[in-house]
């Protein structure tokens, strides 16, 4: 049932009401997940605004006060005196719902709900009622929640500490922190500094020449013109891909095996990410290209990348079985989370309980993408498609051939077999006979002296015996036959019964042969009749109901005379049986004169025939509401705004999301870039914006950032500059007691925050320290595994069906679904990576090779690699310690001290943590 | 009700917002150590048996003399098995005879199962919605029919942590992989660390049986003497930093769990140390094995153990029902076995085994004498930690094709579970994409009559 009905899931929660207090939140919670949903499932129907049996509506609380025919039905706090608890405990004189009792755990809910006062939040609170799907009207107030509004340009507040800030988004950020009597720490040094940005915006450690010169750079541009020569590397464009493919859930096959579609080629899609960073691209074409990069005008230049960019979803995750519904539910989950920050897909079953999105909208959508095909463009000259493609119809011209050819050659078994009736009858009673007297012989032993097909001469038994001839009444005469035979003694070799038994076989045989041509021949009435115009009457002819049971149970497809599969080629004729393997002899043949398939971009076409969806009522596609109009959804567009018109609609729906006054795609996007700096985003659920996210912690520079990024004509790079010049980025990341009290989780950002590594940059930054880093762009990924994959771990092979270890054992995401922000999970399994893989042992084998490679005494190698990993010089207790570990190990024998203590180096909270 | 668990145990640690600043999340917090419960489990740790590729219920546990009567008829109109080819209905090859003090009738298949009956809650009605692999596996080992969803171990784990923490939570015995393979001990949208840890038990080294679980060139007192260093130079950079950071300091503790976990693992998995009578009374083979360890697991807290009777789905006997005797002949000792230990070391009071596989098989053959998929009706059993022992619930129709009495789904079978271990299936949630889900989506009621 995949996503169906996961909607309500939170709602039958039975969770206490913690405070007995009508108006505060929990008790607003409460409500709606669980008292509104019991109201409008069970009650509604018969007393809402469609109804009111006996003048009760139960959709307000006034409504519930003012009650109806048999008084008030509620008395808030005392749920033994409210009406409504009476009739819902089933055991008084009025029962409700009539039909069915509540679940226990809804009647207490309720019972709370009322002993708590009956809290019921009125529209502006949080939650939405429940509406129908027919009516998606949107009030003023759904217009104004904040992720909505046009975007607000407020001018940079007032601050007390004018210096420290350096830029308009300091000032937002210090004017926060000022007001809570909060002071931001002071900047990171210049190698902390070089080191965090660096890995923020390439994935990989600074060189200690780059942080040499840096260091030596005492102008005022010194770190800007870091940033620009790091925004200029094409490392760059590696490292901010990755970002985007965790929310595009890339994958290069689906989590089942069966007949899955694979994309071979998916990497096309990576490329042009990485791409698109790397140029700078504009936003707008960012997300035009991904949604609609097919149907984007063909000037020719560039049109394989724009087909590539729609990889967003044609590289989808596609079910076992082709669960379409479900398949369109992870597009629109990927379009609206992905680019909105909106879970739309909560709407699939009924109107979203939290956000002004209908069914409406949820359907709107998905028929857009309905109206998509996936569809594979061939990267190959027409010829070498053609080559392809007409081989490939050859072998299963022939497959198809040698199945029909064994269809019809079985067929003419059982035909024959039909002739052979009597003696396979006889041979069923002679055997049962044997039997008597030799329990054991078998079957097969039997039928193979007479001649016969063992499975034939089972069911013939079977079929023959006293409980089963005497169900059937072509069987008759037999069983009374056989059903007067001694049954103790083997009557086989009595000359006269058997002569007997072999005249009820005759007659059974004949007439079994009889009925199929009477069979045949009105088979043969009623189609020339059909042919001839004549309608076949309420007396046309048909087989008497004995026949055709006779002719079903012997020679139809489950007959007893149907050839088994395992059974088929064996009890065919010799001249058969060559001629069939004459035909796989050539079958193998063409399969090995099929070409290797030609490459391909995995990419989206329209439909030849586009069209809307239905709402799905209750998510069911057997019930179905009115239709849904492709368009965009409701609350981000004009009320006035036409459905789509042109194909699928994905043209128009790419551009009304990357739409300049689309505020909420560009609050998203720049939360998401900011995210990535900061280690969490202004909007701290970057994937949801909606009233069940967090709100934004500084709401004006949200919208600062926002529209300063549209001002730029969606200029990623320029973002970047923005923030990372900032005071605000260059804080250290130093502990501050006074400010951890009143702040402990830094949202507003008094300091920078300590980041692990992801395993991409981790790995990558351990191939860069030994220099083994293979740093060729692009291409098919590889497989992380391979010993010798020395190329960034964004090439890796990226499978749903099962994720490579090292990325799942560190919190990479599932690729079977859009991820917003990666886990930071610390446990055992990973250290035991650092301690044992042979990855790790490879890396520290090659650090140490080449620190050897330089000249110096041990001393000088430490402080060398020191530099190298770290950015900074080693202190001389650290030299000290890895002096003596070198002694030690060195006495203690097993592999080489150096590669010991370069596993150590490569191993530390400072290899693997950000300042 | 009450919120210890909802609000403290999950909400608090779990909170679906792990994003480094607020690494008191899951940076500093073990994600896996115990967590309390909803109330009293009865069981503290499960041993699945999955029998993967679906046994005949008919041929196993559920008797159905009416089909030996009835063999060679075509199936009843009424019944709709969706699966093309409905052959004619075949008895089973197999006798049942009673068993234990309860009289459960259990097939000859399972002659040593047969004397553990009186520990067994057999159920008789279970059903599932897709007689496809695929799909019914991935709805027995999360839920749903689709690849999105966490494992029922990756529930447990996330929801109730794990007793020893120099052993991964949550582990798959398999010898070689299922079909579906790792996404039915998939975390999914949990965090990684809740994923099961897949061991392909087809050939036991414990030196290699978890990744990287052990150093192939130093020795343990070379290795401890490299990690102090790497600890000396953690604390350096610690205190540079003030001392305190609770990000840095966890990944400090889990090297040191890490050392631990390599011999305690080794340990755990080497059953070379096990008695020649214990080991003879498991028998031989990769199941016999998986069982042993399973045992030995559990019983160093371990949350959850699956083992997958074989590679790929030997149970799938569509040509040939007799091969089920081979299937029985590799498994029934091994389970007696490890009932039987359990019994004697104290242990099943509170370890729940559940056996069964993602479906039954049809009551008729396939034209051949095979038995084809069925999802309508089949059999499951229970053992141990809270369930009722000699018990049977619910039946099929007389011949085996529905559950008609006292139906379990696997979304009850699943809030059963749940409940033995101390949770209530509608509170296990986590946040995910805007809304809270949960194993039992909005399904599933607790099976009260299996409960002892």
């Amino acid at each position: 049932m995949g996503r169906t009905g996961s909607l309500v899931l939170g709602l039958a929660l039975a969770t206490t009401l913690p405070v007995a207090r009508a108006d505060d939140a929990a008790g607003a919670d409460f409500f709606e997940k669980c008292v509104r949903p019991v109201l409008v499932e069970n009650c509604l129907g018969c007393h809402g605004p469609s109804k009111a049996k006996s003048g009760l509506r139960v959709d307000s609380r006034e409504a519930l006060l003012a009650g109806g025919d048999g008084g008030p039905a509620l008395k808030p706090g005392d749920p033994d005196g409210s009406r409504l608890i009476e009739v819902i405990r089933h055991d008084g004189d009025i029962a409700m719902p009539p039909k069915r009792r509540l679940a226990d755990d809804e009647i207490a809910a309720l019972r709370e709900w009322v002993k708590a006062g009956a809290p019921w939040p009125d529209s502006a609170s949080k939650t939405r009622a429940a509406r129908p799907a027919a009516s998606p009207i949107l009030t003023a107030e759904d217009r104004d929640y904040w992720a909505f509004r046009p975007l607000h340009v407020a001018a940079p507040p007032a601050v007390r500490n004018a210096a420290w800030a350096s830029s308009h988004i300091d000032r937002f950020v210090l004017a926060r922190l000022e007001a809570k009597g909060l002071h931001p720490v002071p900047p990171a040094d210049k190698r902390a500094l070089i080191r965090r940005v660096t890995f923020d915006l390439t994935g990989l450690p600074p060189t200690p020449a780059e942080i040499d010169a840096f260091l030596a750079d005492e102008s005022a541009e010194a770190f800007a013109r870091v940033v620009d020569r790091l925004l200029a590397s094409p490392a760059y464009g590696e490292r901010w891909a990755r970002h985007w493919l965790d929310i595009a859930r890339y994958g290069e096959d689906q989590a089942h095996t069966f007949e899955a579609r694979l994309y071979p080629y998916g990497y096309r899609y990576r490329d042009w990410v990485v791409k698109a960073f790397n140029d700078d691209m504009p936003f707008e074409r960012f997300v035009t290209e991904q949604i609609a990069g097919d149907l984007l005008p063909d000037d020719g230049d560039g049109k394989d990348d724009r087909l590539a960019a729609t990889g967003l979803f044609a590289l989808g995750p596609v079910y076992y079985g082709r669960a379409v519904l479900d398949e369109l539910d992870d597009r629109v989950d990927t379009l609206t989370r992905g680019f909105l920050g909106l879970t739309v897909a909560c709407a699939r079953c009924h109107d979203h309980k939290f956000d002004p999105i209908s069914q409406r909208d949820y359907y709107a959508l998905a028929g857009i993408f309905s109206s998509t095909d996936y569809k594979e463009y061939p990267q190959a000259p027409p010829e070498v498609v053609a080559r392809y493609d007409e081989a490939n119809a050859r072998v299963k011209k022939q497959t198809d051939a040698i199945a029909a050819f064994v269809r019809q050659e079985s067929a003419r078994w059982t035909e024959r077999a039909a002739g052979q009736t009597a003696r396979y009858v006889v041979a069923a009673w002679t055997l049962a006979n044997h039997r008597k007297a030799q329990p054991d012989l078998s079957t097969a032993d039997f039928a193979r002296a007479e001649g016969l097909e063992a499975f034939a001469v089972d069911r013939w038994l079977k079929l023959l015996s006293p409980a089963e001839a005497a169900k059937r009444p072509y069987l008759a005469r037999w069983h009374s036959l056989v059903s007067a035979q001694d049954a103790s003694v083997d009557l086989s070799r009595e000359e006269k019964v058997t002569a007997e038994v072999a005249r009820a076989a005759e007659a059974l045989q004949a007439y079994l042969l009889a009925s199929i041509r009477v069979g045949e021949t009105l088979k043969a009435q009623a189609d020339a009749a059909r042919t001839a115009g004549v309608k076949a009457g309420d007396k046309s002819l048909s087989l008497d109901p004995t026949a055709a049971r006779l002719i079903r149970e012997i020679v139809s497809a489950d007959g007893v005379f149907a050839l088994p599969k395992d059974r088929a080629e064996k009890a065919l004729a010799a001249s058969v049986r060559a001629e069939l393997k004459a035909m796989r002899t050539e079958l193998d043949r063409l399969k090995k004169a099929v070409p290797p398939k030609y490459p391909v971009i995995h990419a989206l076409a329209d439909k030849a025939h586009t069209g809307n969806l239905r709402v799905h009522l209750r998510g069911n596609p057997a019930t179905l509401g009115d239709e849904a109009p492709r368009r965009f959804l409701a609350v981000l567009s004009a009320e006035t705004a036409a459905p789509f018109s042109r194909g699928s609609g994905r043209l128009e729906l790419a551009r009304s999301i990357a739409a300049r006054d689309n505020p909420l795609a560009a609050r998203v996007f720049v939360n998401r870039v900011w995210a990535a700096h900061f280690g969490r985003g202004l909007v701290a659920t970057p994937s949801n914006f909606g009233r069940m996210g967090e709100p934004p912690s500084h709401p004006e520079l949200l919208d600062w950032l926002a529209a300063r990024f549209l001002n730029s004509g969606g200029s990623l790079k320029a973002l970047h500059r923005d923030i990372l010049l900032s005071s605000t980025y260059r804080l250290s990341s130093r502990m501050d007691s006074q400010s951890h009290e009143i702040d402990p989780d830094n949202v507003l950002l008094w300091r920078a925050n300590r980041r692990r590594l992801e395993v991409e940059a981790w790995r990558d930054a351990m191939l860069a320290a030994t220099d083994e880093l293979d740093a060729t762009p692009g291409g098919p990924s590889q497989d992380l595994a391979a010993p010798d994959n020395r190329r960034r771990t964004l090439y890796a092979k990226i499978s749903r069906h099962s994720l490579d270890g090292l990325l799942r054992l560190f919190d990479f995401p599932d690729p079977n679904l859009t991820s917003d922000k990666r886990p930071i999970t610390t446990v055992p399994l990973q250290q035991l990576f650092v301690l044992n893989s042979p990855f790790m042992e490879r890396r520290a084998q090659a650090l140490a090779a080449r620190l050897a490679a330089a000249d110096g005494d041990d001393e000088a190698r430490i402080r060398r690699a020191f530099v190298e990993l770290y950015g900074r010089p080693a202190t001389a207790r650290e030299v000290r310690l890895g002096l003596d570990f070198l002694a030690e190990a060195s006495a203690g024998g097993g592999p080489p001290a150096w590669h010991q203590y370069a596993q150590v180096l490569l191993g530390t909270n400072e290899f693997a943590y950000l300042d | 009700m009450g919120g210890g668990f909802g609000a403290v145990g999950l909400a608090g640690v779990l909170a679906n917002d792990m994003t480094p600043a607020r690494t008191g999340a899951f940076g500093s917090a073990n994600p896996l150590a115990p967590k309390p419960t909803h109330h009293e489990p009865r069981a503290k740790r499960v041993i699945f048996l999955f029998m993967n590729g679906g046994p005949s219920h008919v041929d196993t546990l559920d008797p159905k003399p009416a089909l030996a009567r009835h063999a060679g008829e075509a199936a009843p109109e009424s019944i709709k098995t969706s699966r093309k080819r409905a052959g004619a209905l075949m008895g089973s090859p197999f006798s049942f005879r009673k068993c234990g003090e309860s009289g459960i009738e259990v097939s000859e298949l399972f002659p040593f199962l047969g004397e553990c009956v009186d520990d067994l809650c057999v159920i008789r009605s279970m059903h599932t919605d897709v007689p496809n692999h695929e799909p019914a596996l991935l709805m027995m080992n999360s839920g749903v029919i689709q690849p999105t969803r966490p494992s029922l171990g990756s529930w447990l784990t996330y929801g109730l942590g794990t007793e020893n923490q120099n052993l991964p939570g949550f582990v798959v015995l398999c010898p070689g992989k299922p079909v579906v393979g790792p996404q039915l001990w998939s975390n999914s949208f949990l965090p990684g660390i809740f994923q099961g840890t897949h061991i392909n038990n087809k050939a036991i080294d414990p030196q290699r049986i978890i990744a990287h679980i052990g150093n192939r060139s130093l020795a343990a007192p070379a290795q401890r003497r490299q990690l102090d260093l790497l600890q000396r130079l953690n604390e350096e950079h610690l205190g540079a930093r003030g001392g305190r950071d609770s990000a840095l300091e966890a990944r400090i503790q889990s090297l040191e769990m890490a050392y631990r976990m390599q011999f305690e693992a080794q340990d755990a998995f080497d059953i070379g140390s096990e008695s020649k009578a214990t080991r003879g009374m498991y028998g031989d083979g990769e199941f016999a094995d998986g069982c042993l360890i399973a045992r030995r697991l559990v019983e160093r807290g371990v949350r959850m153990v699956q083992i997958y009777y074989g590679n790929d789905q030997p149970w799938d006997d569509h040509a040939d029902i007799l091969k089920h005797r081979d299937h029985a002949r590799k498994s029934d000792r091994p389970i007696a076995a490890l009932l039987r230990d359990l019994k004697g070391r104290g242990s099943l009071d509170d370890t729940l085994v559940v056996w069964g596989g993602e479906f039954g098989r049809t009551p008729t053959s396939e034209g051949s004498r095979g038995r084809d998929h069925h999802s309508q009706g089949f059999s499951m059993w229970l053992a141990g930690g809270g369930v009722k022992g000699g018990h049977v619930h619910g039946a099929t129709d007389d011949l085996g094709f529905v559950a008609i009495q006292d139906k379990v789904h696997v979304h009850d079978l699943h809030a059963t579970i749940l409940h033995l271990m101390g949770v209530d299936h509608t509170r296990l949630t986590y946040r995910y994409s805007g809304r809270d889900f949960r194993l039992t989506d909005v399904y599933g009621e607790v099976v009260s009559d299996l409960l002892a």
